[in-house]
């Protein structure tokens, strides 16, 4: 039973934490709720414009048309990360133990690595006219492809130097999932004759479920909120083909100046994060097993 | 015990925002009767060591005035460099004296960040020497409504950077000065080739505001009215202008689609094209690179109308020592700081400094940089130029990927270029 003086300690040693806590999280999104229902350039104090941002956003065809590109690039890389971050952790826990940690290293060195230093290498080789992909499609007959200029492929470009950049971050968490599963399983899965596929539909994939629920979720807020592909590679181009919804929010806010709208489209957002996380929660309750 | 910690959660998560909204009052900056003072530029825009000099020079001639905090702003563009002096501004701790660029005047002026310095040229007389030798085109960006904002200490302009290796390669003579949109063509087709196996171009086409605003003055047509209050893009010319840049990437094939990571410098000093359109900023990276180049005027298509756009170092209006404030815009801007300091990759505003500087400086044709001074014409910046150039980029690489035809994105730039100006 907790005494009440050790839930006052706790609560004090908690409190600095707390603090700064508030003071960094929910501080600014209170502020940004606050700063979406007024019209607000920074220099000027905020006039209170009620719902007349929430309305514009609604009302914008462009915003929504932007929303709907954040999810279809947000699909695709959640499919992406969290299939090849799969195999990619199978394919190491199946290597000899020595090996691994290189394996490791190498998958998880890009994720260190400046994004934009990597984006703007990838953009000289991603170039239409004397990037090394296209020489090398050149080279073999192909037609050259506009990787960054073309609503085509925009999606692949980003999609390819998502997965090469941030694998590591999904890989590491599978890697840490099958580490987790006790070897007895396994033993008494071949003890029963059972192949590899069926150790990993019985053994490894129910045990894993959390840690895919987990990465699933991860991927989900990550890639909703992508920013650095976008603004590094194509710049949201052409047009708004590649156009995610915080590089709209960055551009509104410090280019157009107009905090107020910047800040309505941060709280849909926020509240898109919240609705498909508790979605998520709920559905998992269905297929997750925590169970040892 | 759970209820007040609940109540204590609350109240720090609601009284926290509001300090955000903190004023734009400056910190007293008067110390043992020495005028402190603060300086903000952006990273890139004097050599390392030069503005040493200049400030050694400064506290030299003004003991009693000391520039005591220089923030240098790193920046992607100049609409980045304004957001950040924003929120200085906005952050409560603004700086004196600031390096403003055209492209950011009409924001200032209009929302009465900078101080207009009449009373202070008047209370020192000698110092409107400075005017009086700087070119009046290049000043008039810093003159609105009868009101000085500062002495102009830098200008750049748009002109055509040609490979003279290439031009000999392909036994083509230097154009001359009134060449126009058939002889720039040819030039194009002649100069794209394959050379070692490796495509080169003839020319880029410009593909940022200033430079494309520089080719709808050629094309006698222009992104906004003179008073800068409405979009001026449903005209034939500019429809024109925009088409003819379309037409070099896509039907003639002399110009490599525009990539917005990679700019015309790179591409020129790789040698990937013979013909960009820039001032004289990129002069040193051709220095730098031993490029064997020459410039001459951007091809009259309809006409010949160089584009200008000129810096200097206003006085924000929030300062708390607005004379001192003066005596460092103004010698900032002064012929000290454009002999000693400003380098290659800008043009000096003063016509004394350009007349003996100039013809001594690479390129051959540098003379051309002082020339067209007189028939120069500003960009066209308005107080939203951040956001019409985001709105031009997006239009612009829509209609040059092929996404969208010339007419629509034309019609969709000059809707939303309207709208940005509240039309």
């Amino acid at each position: 039973m907790v005494r009440s003086h050790e839930t006052r300690d706790a609560i004090l040693f908690l409190l600095p934490l707390g603090i700064l806590y508030m003071a960094f999280l929910h501080g600014p999104i209170i502020g940004a709720i606050y700063v979406s229902f007024t019209s607000y350039d920074i220099i000027t104090p905020p006039d209170f414009v009620g719902l007349g941002n929430y309305i514009r956003f609604f009302s914008s065809e462009r915003t929504l048309g932007i929303y709907a590109t954040t999810f279809q690039i947000s699909a695709i890389l959640i499919v992406l990360h969290a299939s090849i971050g799969l195999v990619l952790a199978l394919s190491v826990m199946s290597l000899n133990r020595k090996y691994q940690g290189f394996y490791r290293i190498v998958l998880y060195a890009p994720v260190v690595i400046t994004t934009a230093s990597m984006a703007i290498a990838w953009h000289y080789m991603f170039n239409r006219d004397f990037g090394v992909f296209n020489w090398a499609l050149r080279s073999m007959g192909f037609q050259p492809i506009a990787w960054l200029t073309s609503s085509r492929y925009v999606f692949t470009s980003i999609s390819i130097f998502s997965v090469w950049k941030f694998i590591g971050n999904s890989f590491i968490y599978y890697y840490i999932g099958l580490k987790s599963i006790p070897d007895e399983y396994y033993e008494v899965a071949y003890i029963e004759g059972a192949g590899p596929l069926d150790r990993f539909r019985h053994v490894t994939f129910p045990l894993l479920t959390p840690t895919i629920f987990f990465v699933l979720m991860i991927l989900c807020i990550q890639t909703i909120q992508i920013f650095d592909e976008p603004f590094f590679l194509t710049r949201g181009g052409p047009g708004d083909a590649s156009r995610t919804v915080n590089l709209h929010i960055y551009e509104v806010a410090f280019r157009s100046y107009d905090m107020g709208y910047s800040a309505a489209i941060a709280v849909t957002l926020l509240l898109v994060l919240l609705t498909f996380t508790l979605i998520q929660t709920n559905l998992s309750k269905r297929w997750v097993n925590y169970d040892r | 015990m759970k209820r007040y910690r609940i109540i204590l959660s609350l109240i720090l998560g609601v009284l926290l925002p509001f300090s955000m909204f903190g004023g734009g009052q400056a910190e007293d900056s008067t110390a043992d009767g020495v005028v402190e003072l603060r300086l903000a530029v952006p990273t890139d825009s004097l050599p390392p060591g030069d503005l040493d000099i200049l400030l050694d020079e400064f506290h030299d001639r003004y003991p009693d005035i000391r520039v005591v905090d220089v923030i240098q702003i790193t920046n992607d563009d100049w609409p980045d460099y304004f957001t950040q002096i924003r929120t200085l501004i906005a952050g409560g701790n603004p700086p004196d004296v600031v390096r403003l660029a055209i492209e950011g005047v009409q924001y200032m002026v209009g929302n009465n960040l900078a101080l207009p310095l009449n009373e202070y040229f008047d209370m020192y007389p000698e110092l409107r020497e400075s005017l009086e030798d700087t070119h009046p085109q290049l000043q008039g960006a810093f003159e609105i409504d009868g009101n000085i904002y500062g002495t102009t200490w830098d200008w750049n302009n748009v002109v055509t950077h040609i490979n003279l290796e290439m031009l000999e390669a392909v036994g083509l003579p230097f154009p001359e000065e009134d060449w126009d949109q058939d002889t720039f063509l040819e030039y194009a087709q002649a100069l794209t080739r394959e050379v070692d196996g490796q495509q080169v171009y003839g020319t880029v086409i410009p593909d940022y505001y200033f430079a494309v605003n520089a080719w709808l003055y050629n094309f006698d047509a222009s992104f906004l009215t003179e008073d800068l209050t409405e979009s001026a893009l449903d005209t034939q010319e500019a429809y024109d202008a925009f088409r003819f840049m379309y037409d070099l990437v896509h039907t003639y094939e002399v110009a490599p689609e525009p990539d917005p990571g990679i700019g015309f410098i790179d591409r020129f000093i790789a040698e990937q094209v013979a013909m960009v359109f820039g001032g004289r900023w990129p002069v040193n990276n051709w220095l730098d690179n031993d490029m064997d180049f020459d410039i001459q005027y951007v091809p009259s298509f309809r006409t010949n109308q160089v584009i200008f756009g000129s810096g200097a170092w206003p006085v924000l209006s929030m300062s708390q020592n607005p004379e001192e404030a003066f005596l460092l815009s103004s010698f900032l801007g002064s012929e000290f700081s454009q002999r000693e300091v400003l380098s290659v990759q800008s043009i000096p505003t003063r016509i004394s400094l350009m007349d003996e500087v100039l013809p001594q400086s690479a390129p051959s044709n540098s003379r051309l940089y002082r020339e067209s001074a007189d028939i120069s014409r500003a960009v066209q910046a308005p107080q939203a130029y951040p956001e019409l150039g985001e709105i031009f980029a997006r239009h612009f690489s829509a209609m040059m990927s092929g996404e969208v035809s010339v007419e629509d994105a034309l019609s969709a730039m000059h809707r939303d270029f309207n709208e940005a100006l509240g039309n």
